[in-house]
C-alpha cells in the first residue's frame, strides 16, 4: 500500500512542471464550481486574472526581509482583500447572471491559482501562460456543461421544445466528470504515440 | 424526528463540502493518500473545520455585531488559529507546487463559515451546521482516499490511472448524494 501511495506522490510530483495539470490542479475550485454556465465561467476568468494580476503586483512591494512564510500570510491577506473588494464593486453592476458568480469571486482570494504569480520562480511567462490555459479550460467546461446540462448557450435554447437535456451535466457530479473527461482527453495523444512506439519497438 | 436533523444530514450528503460544494477538494486530492493514514488526517482536519466554526461563533455572538465585514476578518482569523493547531499535529507541513500548504486548507475553512455567515441562521443551526458539515467532510475524505487507494490497485489502462479516474469516480460519487434530495 505504501507502496502505490508513492507511486501516486511521485507521479503529482513529476506533474509539477506541467501547466496543464498545474492548472487543473490550482484552479479546481473556480473549475468545477464556476462552469455551470458561461457567462459565469467568462466572468470568473476575468475576474481571476485581475485578482492574479493585483496580487503579483503587491508581491513585488514586500520587503525582501519578508520571505516564506511570513511573506506568505500577507499574500493571503492581500488576496483576500483584493478578492472582497472585488466583489463588492462587481456587485452593483452584476446584473444578468446568479448571484452565486459573487461568491466564487469572493472565494477566488483562496483559490491557489490566485497567488501562482508570487510563487518563487514563476516569471511572467509562466503566469500569462497558465492564465491563458485556464481561461481556455473555464469556458470549454462551461461550453459542455451548459449546453449539455441545460440545452442552451449563453442563455440561448437551441434545443426543440420538450427536449429533456443530460441534467447530469448541470449538477456538481457534472464538473468533475467533464473536468475528468478533459484531462483524459488531454492524456490521449501522448498515450497513443508511446503505445505506438512501444508496438514498434 | 427533530426538525434540526434533516438540517445535519442535509450538510453531509446534500451540501457536502467536497462532493457538492468543491472547498475540501483540492486538501483532499493533495493530501488523501491511502485509508489508513486519511483516517486520522479526515479526523484532525475536521476537528480543526468544526474548531475554527466555534471559534468564529463564539467571537460574533460575545464581542462583535453581524457585520459582514468583520466577520469575514474574523473568518480568517479563525481559520489561522485551526491551520495553526494542524500545524502542531504535524499536517500541512511543506510545500506544494511553491506555495505553502496551509493555502489547501483555506479552502474549506473560509468556504464553509462565508457560506453559514450568507445564511444569517440561528446560534443552534449554525453548530448543527459546522457538525454536520465537518462529519461530512471527514466521512468524505476517507471514503475518497480509500477509493484513490483502490484505483491504483486496480487493472484499469495507465491513461485512466491517477486524477481521470479518480475525477470520474469522485463524479458518480457526487450524483448519488443527489439521491438524498428527499432530505
Amino acid at each position: 500500500m505504501t507502496e502505490k501511495a508513492t507511486l501516486w506522490r511521485d507521479r503529482s510530483m513529476s506533474r509539477k512542471t506541467d501547466t496543464f495539470h498545474q492548472v487543473t490542479l490550482l484552479g479546481l475550485l473556480p473549475l468545477l464550481g464556476g462552469t455551470t454556465r458561461l457567462s459565469t465561467a467568462i466572468f470568473l476568468v476575468i475576474s481571476s486574472f485581475l485578482v492574479a494580476l493585483m496580487v503579483r503586483f503587491t508581491s513585488f512591494l514586500l520587503p525582501s526581509a519578508w520571505q516564506k512564510k511570513t511573506s506568505w500570510v500577507f499574500t493571503v491577506i492581500v488576496g483576500l482583500s483584493i478578492s472582497y473588494g472585488v466583489t463588492a464593486w462587481v456587485f452593483p453592476f452584476y446584473i444578468w447572471g446568479p448571484e452565486e458568480i459573487l461568491f466564487f469571486v469572493l472565494l477566488l482570494g483562496i483559490t491557489p491559482l490566485t497567488y501562482l504569480g508570487c510563487v518563487e520562480g514563476c516569471d511572467w511567462n509562466t503566469f500569462f501562460r497558465s492564465f491563458l490555459l485556464f481561461s481556455l479550460l473555464m469556458p470549454g467546461i462551461a461550453v459542455i456543461r451548459e449546453f449539455f446540462g441545460q440545452g442552451i448557450f449563453l442563455g440561448i435554447s437551441f434545443m426543440e421544445s420538450g427536449f429533456a437535456p443530460l441534467s447530469i451535466f448541470a449538477e456538481p457530479g457534472g464538473g468533475f466528470i467533464t473536468l475528468g473527461l478533459i484531462i483524459l482527453l488531454y492524456r490521449f495523444v501522448p498515450y497513443l504515440t508511446a503505445k505506438n512506439e512501444r508496438k514498434e519497438k | 424526528m427533530n426538525e434540526l436533523t434533516p438540517f445535519f444530514w442535509e450538510q453531509i450528503f446534500l451540501k457536502n463540502m467536497i462532493l457538492m460544494s468543491f472547498w475540501g477538494c483540492l486538501l483532499l486530492l493533495v493530501e488523501g493518500q491511502g485509508a489508513k493514514e486519511s483516517l486520522i488526517k479526515g479526523a484532525r482536519f475536521a476537528l480543526c473545520i468544526a474548531l475554527a466554526g466555534l471559534l468564529n461563533g463564539i467571537i460574533h455572538a460575545v464581542f462583535v455585531p453581524s457585520d459582514y465585514g468583520t466577520s469575514f476578518w474574523i473568518l480568517f482569523l479563525a481559520s489561522l488559529v485551526a491551520i495553526q493547531i494542524l500545524h502542531t499535529w504535524g499536517e500541512l507541513e511543506g510545500e506544494w507546487m511553491g506555495m505553502p500548504r496551509f493555502v489547501l486548507a483555506l479552502g474549506p475553512m473560509l468556504g464553509l463559515h462565508i457560506c453559514i455567515f450568507q445564511n444569517m441562521n440561528t446560534y443552534t443551526e449554525v453548530l448543527i451546521q459546522i457538525l454536520g458539515a465537518s462529519t461530512g467532510f471527514m466521512i468524505t475524505f476517507i471514503l475518497v482516499a480509500s477509493l484513490r487507494e483502490q484505483l491504483e490497485l486496480a487493472e484499469i489502462p495507465e491513461i485512466l490511472k491517477g486524477y481521470p479516474s479518480l475525477l470520474l469516480s469522485m463524479g458518480i460519487l457526487s450524483l448519488t448524494l443527489l439521491g438524498f434530495r428527499f432530505l
